[in-house]
């Protein structure tokens, strides 16, 4: 478990990437967008159905970051 | 009920009504129409060993016979690394999957339940030690078993031995499911699990 303060779910990717170089690469496309690997949790509800990436964080929240076969 | 049948891939944890033809696919004691499972049923994922989901099943299980939880299953153990020949079946497919088939290394429980109790079941969970939050729709579960989907297509390349077979196996996952859903106002009925 990690702490951050960032303000969005690609800011919170940002802080992964700054302290692990290149897990971005495996969480996001050339664009930017979610690849379908990895599923990504706000307070348990998957991003997908939020605002993506997007989506805005606040103090206290959790996310998570799951394989996508998990619960297959 | 715990039932733990050595060759299944899963371990399972029913309600003894099951076995009497009553299902698990319910919400406040009714079942769900095709419609309702698509649009409510899903599960909460708890990772960890396979001693770890053992005593928690095990804990579990008394929710479970009380009709509060309605069903749980969970890996024998973890997913198998994939070989080279399954991989390059995979990219023939534009499937990558050196991305994924290193990362999931434990076992994953499904607590399934309709979302619309699914925070009292959580609270459960939360209680009983699982701190990682992920509540996982069933439509998206269907999704990775239609052709295409990385599911399908691993066991697809993990078990065929040549593409009439495959796709022979992948015309039956989209009939499979054409037939379940052709009708959303019908009670869900679902498929086998082993």
């Amino acid at each position: 478990m990690l702490e951050d303060s960032a303000a969005d779910v690609a800011g919170c990717i940002d802080g992964l990437e700054a302290r692990f170089p290149g897990i971005k690469g495996g969480l996001c496309n050339e664009e930017g967008k979610l690849k379908g690997v990895f599923n990504i949790y706000l307070n348990g509800e998957n991003v997908k159905y939020l605002q993506g990436i997007a989506t805005p964080l606040k103090d206290g929240d959790e996310v998570s970051i799951v394989p996508a076969i998990a619960g297959g | 009920m715990i039932v733990d049948h050595p060759g299944s891939h899963f371990i399972f944890v029913y309600n003894t009504y099951v076995f009497y033809g009553r299902s698990y696919i319910t919400y406040q004691g009714r079942p769900l129409t095709n419609k309702e499972y698509l649009d409510h049923w899903g599960k909460w994922i708890v990772l960890g060993s396979r001693k770890r989901l053992d005593d928690l099943a095990a804990k579990l299980d008394l929710y479970v016979e009380q009709g509060v939880i309605p069903c749980i299953k969970y890996d024998r153990e973890p997913p198998k690394k994939l070989d080279l020949a399954v991989k390059q079946k995979l990219r023939r497919r534009f499937i990558d999957a050196d991305q994924d088939e290193a990362v999931l290394m434990e076992c994953v429980m499904c607590v399934f339940c309709d979302e619309r109790q699914r925070e009292e079941v959580w609270q459960i969970l939360t209680g009983l030690g699982v701190g990682l939050k992920a509540w996982v729709y069933d439509k998206e579960t269907i999704d990775l078993w239609l052709p295409g989907g990385i599911l399908l297509e691993r066991w697809i390349a993990q078990n065929c031995s040549g593409q009439d077979e495959a796709e022979k196996v992948r015309q039956e996952s989209q009939e499979r499911f054409r037939e379940i859903f052709k009708n959303e106002d019908a009670i869900y009925k679902g498929w086998p699990q082993q």
